[in-house]
């Protein structure tokens, strides 16, 4: 077992009003799943992803990935956890637009020990996995959409994070584009990575392994 | 890639920002190094002028007697009934215990004596401590540098109908002018300065001194205490400080000295407030940019570094330049005040610069640094 979710409820405070998001989440997902979380827009997707990877902790419940009980964690704790185990994919991408393709990628490991000719291979094997060495130099600006998520991508992979959270992954670009994107995800996956994908897309969804479905902050699977 | 790689990488994609981030706290560090620099010229300027000014101290004996008169002292022909100075008494003053506060001891033996039926001044003085405390003389001729060598003064000189190089004689002795004083409408102009011990045989006054002309080095030394002092050493004597006239002038200095210190104050408060509303504007710009910093794993002591880290550049490059810029006001507004020439350049005020601006800058951009970091990834995300 990798990701554990036990009655996990999270509630936004907005302007002194409760809102749920999450309504009492079970969820296992194990090493080497392959899952696409499905629902409208405001069912408590993105909620979920964040609770799972560590961007914030539920109101009630537990989160246990990895034997860690991450719903524990202090603020600096989940900032380790993060660069530790989780890489994120998100659908705007969101390269740092003044650093180079390299640089992007390279970002994770510059809170590291490594030094700068270890990073800058492994940055560039991540790229070349990704089949953009060529255009290490290139600055986000120079990229196109479906450039961009590689890298991104790339960005996610280079600390070798057993898990890969993606948040509408192919939702900015074109199918052609986005069967690509999928295809990485789906090659990542078959390496051993765990990879869940947050989507609103049937297609996208169908090409995962496991779909759970979630309305209104609960949950259900397909 | 280290984390003041993110921190120059920003600072060059923000280059207009950080420009005029940079200018502001350039021009705040150039106001400071000018008004600093330009009061601490006119402050010398006014110690300079105290010097050249001559004798901040006069010694003399107490005396009634009424006679010819040089620098405010009562020369007498007769020494009935007074305790004159002696040649002793010039040592006893460097004997005071603020005797680093001098500057120079200018003993004086006056006399009168005829020369064609006319009275002129005869000073004996040491040349050497003479010349030192008298900087605003100026003559045509050498330094006397022989003991019948003599200084004459314009009006004296003229009517003697002498020129440097001319021989005179005066008692039986034979002396050779070696410089004659322009005007300076004083006494001076109708003395005769010649060695002090030649000046006391002429004079008949051997051993004697008629006053003692003290010299303090700056501003700042306790004249009082010092007259105090001399007056406990010489209690025959009358110990007169000269301070008067340039009271006024270093109240005056000291004033503009006050108030460079509350502008550049002010200055400071102005400056650390525009770093602190330019970088808490920067990162209010870049939520969305710290949030995927924190959603990768980056820690609060991460984005604090990397805003910190370019803080301090800016800092260090603009009291660098500040600096510069200080600097070379400095240097054009004292040739166009005070007539000084010459670039002014002090390289310890370079390090209170740099030292300055970056506490400024460093501390100004810490509550902004820090209310970034306890940005939570899931609230800057939100921003996406």
């Amino acid at each position: 077992m990798m990701i554990e979710l036990k009655s996990v409820k999270k509630i936004f405070n907005t302007d002194g009003v409760p809102f749920p998001a999450l309504k009492d989440i079970d969820l296992i997902l194990g090493r080497g799943d392959f899952a696409a979380i499905i629902g409208p827009s405001g069912s408590g997707k993105s909620t979920l992803l964040s609770i799972i990877g560590g961007i914030t902790n539920p109101t009630s419940g537990t989160v246990i990935v990895d034997g860690i009980l991450v719903h524990n964690l202090s603020s600096e704790q989940l900032s380790d956890f993060r660069s530790k185990y989780i890489g994120f994919v998100f659908q705007q991408f969101h390269l740092i637009p003044f650093l180079s393709a390299l640089e992007n990628v390279m970002l994770p490991l510059s809170i590291t020990r490594k030094k700068d000719n270890e990073q800058k291979g492994l940055a560039m094997a991540r790229l070349e996995d990704v089949g953009l060495k060529n255009k290490s130099h290139n600055l986000p600006s120079q990229l196109s959409g479906g450039e961009q998520q590689r890298v991104a991508i790339a960005r996610a992979i280079v600390n070798e994070p057993p898990i890969i959270i993606t948040d509408e992954p192919t939702g900015n670009l074109d199918s052609v584009t986005g069967e690509d994107i999928m295809n990485i995800l789906t090659e990542l996956n078959m390496k051993g990575h765990t990879v869940i994908i947050v989507t609103h897309d049937e297609k996208v969804a169908s090409v995962t392994k496991r779909i759970i479905s979630l309305n209104d902050g609960i949950m259900s699977f397909k | 890639m280290k984390l003041h790689n993110i921190s120059l990488g920003n600072l060059k994609r923000r280059k207009g920002k950080a420009f005029l981030l940079g200018i502001g706290l350039t021009v705040g560090v150039a106001v400071v190094v000018a008004m600093t620099g330009i009061t601490s010229k006119m402050k010398l300027d006014v110690e300079t002028k105290i010097d050249e000014y001559g004798a901040n101290i006069i010694v003399a004996p107490k005396s009634e007697e009424i006679s010819l008169i040089y620098g405010g002292v009562q020369v007498t022909d007769t020494s009935y009934g007074i305790e004159e100075l002696k040649d002793s008494d010039v040592l006893k003053v460097w004997t005071i215990h603020n005797n680093k506060n001098i500057s120079s001891v200018a003993p004086k033996t006056i006399g009168s004596y005829k020369i064609s039926d006319i009275s002129y001044l005869i000073v004996g003085v040491d040349f050497d401590s003479e010349f030192l405390i008298k900087k605003w003389w100026k003559w045509e001729g050498e330094r006397p540098d022989s003991e019948y060598d003599i200084v004459v003064g314009s009006t004296a000189a003229g009517r003697l109908k002498l020129s440097p190089g001319s021989k005179i004689s005066i008692a039986g002795k034979d002396f050779v002018v070696s410089s004659i004083l322009y005007e300076n409408a004083s006494q001076d102009d109708i003395s005769i300065f010649m060695n002090m011990k030649t000046a006391q045989q002429i004079l008949k006054k051997e051993g004697r001194v008629s006053m003692i002309e003290v010299s303090a080095l700056c501003i700042g030394c306790p004249i009082e205490e010092m007259v105090a002092q001399i007056g406990e050493k010489l209690p025959h004597a009358k110990v007169t400080p000269i301070r008067q006239a340039m009271t006024l002038r270093m109240q005056t200095v000291n004033q503009l000295m006050r108030f460079s210190v509350a502008v550049s104050i002010v200055v400071v408060i102005i400056g650390s407030l525009f770093v602190l509303i330019s970088i808490t504007s920067s990162v209010n710009e870049r939520t969305k940019e710290i949030g995927i910093f924190r959603a990768i794993g980056f820690r609060r002591t991460h984005i604090i570094t990397i805003i910190m880290t370019e803080a301090f550049v800016i800092s260090l490059l603009s009291g660098i330049a500040g600096w510069i810029m200080g600097s070379l006001s400095v240097s054009f507004l004292a040739l166009q005040m005070l007539g000084i020439e010459g670039i002014f350049y002090e390289p310890g005020m370079l390090a209170i610069s740099v030292g300055m601006t970056l506490f400024v800058g460093l501390l100004s951009s810490l509550y902004p640094a820090l209310k970034a970091a306890k940005l939570e990834p899931l609230e800057a995300l939100r921003y996406i």
